[in-house]
């Protein structure tokens, strides 16, 4: 009975360990974790989120790359909850314009953390070579949620009518500034990819 | 005749009543006294945590320092509670919601959401003194007081074996919870009875505090949205109907009766600076209907910063992505322009409008007098890029 209960026990602990992948300087491309759809290549050791669209250097709360890889028209950028207004987490349009999609991700971030998010630094950019659109953007959480405040940056070009964002963000206080140099390699080594081979899905567009 | 099950719930029930009844009886004190400091134990844990809350608030960023704001709050909060005045601390949160609130250490938090829902001083004032009733009837201490009460009825239950009988300890849970949310809702009540009196004490309409509720009704129903709640949430609500509370008042405004002089009147003024991340704000929470019906009613009531007003109707119909919505924000943008109060932020975004319109030409105009008019515009590159793209 005992020995049962320690092979349970030991088999709940393997699988809570299996849920990041630590993905180490230079050791792999990253087009596993970030679908088929955008490679990067970091060069520090990052956790990969098994979502594949979140990565950490020290943890979630202090420092996080999130990729949304290949949205499509009339997506959302995040899981819309069904209690939320229509136009909480808006979709994403291919008519949008460089400042609409500064203000879809914008809208995006405030809808799932539900306070006030403000940009700034809004420039022309290039991801993977297309023309796309980078800024900087700041909020704090509630004091319920912990009140730290976070700045961050994000990267956001379209391709083939599917857009492609890449947003870094950490603490204000200490983390955002700490691992900007490593975010920024990721966003220069971005490659995007139509994505052949994989099977075109909601999930795989997360 | 009884059935067992219907007589172990009501066991159950009058056992729990019985004790946290005692308890509530206890806790209804009188007012707090001006520059009230707790010696209870519970009470003063209490204090502290709200104290470590405030701590927390002054810092965030969330906390908006608008030394103006804050002092105009605090005065409307002094002219209706003057002895207290030195105990009350005002901070504006950068918050959509409508809301406001006040812990027993003095901390009162009003929302931004909420003064762009109101439409005059009275109307703040009225909500600011509902939340000063709060606080001088020490509700936060009798509400935790209340659950713990009520709390020990139900761990007595489970000592004596009671809790054992078939549907005694589901029935004792649920009566709890109703108990508590009961209780909850007679604060509201109470709290809307002092806040009245003390905003007539202070000068301020009276029957501007049913308005606030009339105002958030019609424009909940405007939206679509069914003000009214289910036969279940009226007991498992923490709040009275927002139409009962509305009846209450009107009855309570009428007996007060009106201000002897023109109640104070300097709501626009003071919320001016903050007026456009208001609106931001309020169109950035998603809730197109709210936010439409909402700026409609603003329009009507008050005749202030029209542009401005009708620039974030048009944001919001553009962000929407419609192509059937393109007119709507072209016309809004056109009004603003015409009106005082419009952002240069206007031209840019109708420059946007216009070239999905195919209006190439004047999309480029607009542009070119967005760049005129916010020369240091942070999105500058972007739209030299649209120029440049032509």
């Amino acid at each position: 009975m005992i020995l049962r209960m320690t092979a349970v026990v030991l088999a709940l602990l393997v699988a809570g360990c299996s849920e990041y992948i630590l993905i180490g300087p230079k050791e792999m491309k990253t087009s596993v974790v970030f679908s088929r759809r955008l490679e990067v290549i970091p060069d520090v050791a990052i956790s990969v989120h098994p979502q594949r669209s979140f990565a950490t250097i020290e943890g979630f709360d202090l420092d996080t790359l999130m990729v949304w890889p290949g949205i499509r028209d009339g997506h959302p950028l995040s899981p819309v909850m069904p209690d939320w207004p229509e136009g909480r987490t808006p979709p994403f349009k291919i008519t949008m314009a460089d400042t609409e999609l500064v203000e879809f991700v914008e809208t995006s971030l405030r809808g799932f953390l539900d306070v006030p998010v403000t940009t700034k630094d809004v420039r022309p950019t290039t991801l993977d070579g297309h023309p796309g659109i980078r800024f900087r953007y700041a909020y704090t959480l509630k004091d319920d949620k912990g009140g730290l405040d976070y700045e961050g940056i994000a990267v956001a070009a379209t391709k083939k009518g599917r857009l492609y964002v890449i947003a870094y963000q950490g603490t204000r206080i200490y983390h955002f500034a700490k691992h900007l140099k490593a975010a920024e390699h990721v966003i220069a080594t971005a490659k995007l990819s139509s994505g052949k081979g994989s099977e075109d899905t909601s999930d795989e567009d997360r | 005749m009884i059935s067992r099950r219907h007589f172990t719930r009501g066991l159950g029930a009058g056992l729990v009543c019985g004790v946290s009844g005692c308890v509530t009886t206890q806790a209804n004190q009188p007012d707090v006294p001006p520059g009230y400091r707790p010696t209870d134990a519970d009470e003063v844990g209490l204090l502290r945590v709200f104290d470590r809350m405030e701590e927390k608030l002054k810092k965030s960023a969330l906390h908006l320092k608008t030394p103006a704001l804050t002092a105009y709050l605090k005065d409307m909060c002094c002219r209706m509670a003057a002895p207290y005045c030195p105990d009350i601390r005002v901070y504006v949160v950068r918050n959509p919601e409508f809301n406001a609130s006040m812990a027993s250490n003095g901390m009162m938090q009003v929302h931004t959401g909420f003064l762009l829902w109101c439409a005059n001083e009275s109307q703040v004032a009225a909500v600011l003194g509902h939340e000063l009733g709060h606080y001088l009837r020490r509700h936060s201490i009798n509400r935790r007081r209340d659950i713990v009460g009520k709390r020990d009825a139900a761990a007595f239950l489970g000592l004596t074996g009671l809790a054992s009988i078939p549907g005694m300890s589901e029935a004792a849970q649920t009566l709890i919870f109703y108990s508590v949310q009961a209780y909850s809702r007679e604060h509201e009540s109470e709290s809307d009875a002092v806040g009245i009196r003390l905003m007539a004490r202070g000068g301020y309409d009276p029957v501007e505090a049913a308005r606030v509720w009339e105002r958030m009704i019609a424009v909940q129903r405007q939206a679509g949205n069914d003000p009214t709640y289910t036969k279940q949430q009226i007991f498992s609500s923490t709040h009275p109907l927002e139409a009962e509370r509305m009846g209450a008042l009107y009855g309570l405004a009428r007996g007060l009766g009106p201000p002897k002089d023109p109640p104070p009147a300097g709501l626009m003024e003071h919320v001016r600076p903050l007026r456009g991340m208001m609106l931001d704000d309020q169109v950035k929470s998603g809730d197109d209907k709210t936010t439409e019906a909402l700026l409609g009613t603003i329009l009507r009531d008050n005749p202030d910063d029209v542009g401005m007003v009708h620039f974030h109707m048009g944001e919001m119909y553009r962000r929407r992505q419609n192509t059937s919505d393109l007119g709507l924000a072209l016309a809004s943008y056109q009004w603003a322009l015409a009106s005082d109060g419009a952002p240069p932020e206007t031209h840019r975004s109708m420059g946007l409008v216009l070239r999905k319109l195919g209006r190439q030409g004047d999309a480029m105009d607009s542009f070119r007098t967005y760049l005129r008019l916010r020369p240091d515009a942070d999105d500058r590159d972007v739209v030299q890029r649209y120029l440049a793209e032509g």
